[in-house]
């Protein structure tokens, strides 16, 4: 089964930059108040999260990797590409980077 | 007056233009046949005037859709060419606010965001118009890319918001350059349909 959750409409639609210190709507801020805990339950209700980006103002590479990039280094690559998927109409390009992020994760 | 709105009512009308030029001709070819110094044959040859007939209409026919065609062709190209420009235009507000290394962090994400949807918008165009230079419009797109990536990895000032990029100044204004150039040759491309 999926999980949906659409970032724009349930966190911010002006997501931020990387650390909290960087402002409001954070990735860190994302990540410890939202993610982490969502994914985490999905992974023991064995539900796939889908993850919507569409209807934001744009996402920075900062937020991105720190999101996605910290989540795959507390799963696992193997966890978080097996059980996250993306929609992203308006900027199709976004998934590819953030899977991105999530494999070079490790060699941070 | 009103016999000449009538008459040019008739001749704005296709085909009132037609007869109009059809009767014209007849008249001439009557003068020519009564008081010409030549002696015209009166006798029709049948081939002859199949021939002329079947070559004026396809004649006719081949001007009128080739006409359209190219006209079609032209405002599509217009079309493209005018999209591709408004993201020059862009590209050139956000690479000036780097050179004055004044970007405000959740404007310069949204004009970004704005620019890569409009590439990805024309590949779309292109497409629909059967113009292929799929290849031109992945480089413009990569190149916008990755100059977004540079730009917002950089987390922004605490107090004003503002992304500074004095430290990347030089390595965006080459990608700036670059992508403009893509964008011209893009042009280059498409014209050349």
């Amino acid at each position: 089964m999926e999980r949906i959750y659409n970032i724009a409409e349930s966190f911010s639609a002006t997501p931020g930059a990387r650390y909290r210190t960087d402002g409001k709507f954070s990735g860190e801020e994302f990540y410890s108040t939202v993610l982490k805990d969502l994914f985490a339950d999905c992974l023991k209700s064995g539900d796939i999260l889908k993850i919507i980006l569409d209807g934001s103002h744009g996402y920075a590479t900062s937020f991105l990797d720190e999101t996605f990039g910290r989540l795959s280094r507390d799963f696992g690559v193997s966890e978080v590409t097996s059980n996250l998927k993306f929609v992203s109409l308006e900027e199709p390009y976004l998934v590819d980077e953030i899977f991105e992020y999530i494999r070079n994760s490790s060699k941070k | 007056m009103k016999y000449l709105n009538t008459f040019v009512t008739v001749v704005r009308n296709k085909a009132g233009y037609f007869f109009v030029v059809f009767f014209i001709g007849s008249i001439f070819g009557f003068i020519t046949t009564r008081f010409s110094y030549f002696n015209f044959e009166k006798d029709i040859n049948i081939i002859d005037f199949t021939t002329l007939v079947v070559s004026t209409v396809v004649g006719i026919y081949i001007a009128t859709s080739v006409q359209k065609s190219v006209a079609v062709q032209k405002s599509e190209k217009d079309l493209i060419i005018g999209e591709i420009n408004q993201i020059k235009i862009s590209l050139n507000t956000i690479s000036n606010s780097v050179v004055q290394n004044n970007l405000p962090f959740n404007d310069t994400l949204f004009k970004f965001k704005i620019i890569i949807t409009s590439i990805y918008d024309l590949q779309q165009l292109t497409l629909a118009c059967n113009i292929n230079v799929s290849e031109q419009i992945n480089e413009v797109k990569n190149k916008a890319i990755e100059i977004k990536q540079l730009i917002t990895n950089i987390s922004p000032n605490t107090e004003n918001q503002k992304i500074d990029v004095s430290s990347i100044q030089n390595r965006c204004n080459i990608l700036f350059s670059d992508l403009t150039l893509n964008l011209l040759k893009l042009i280059i491309h498409i014209n050349k349909y």
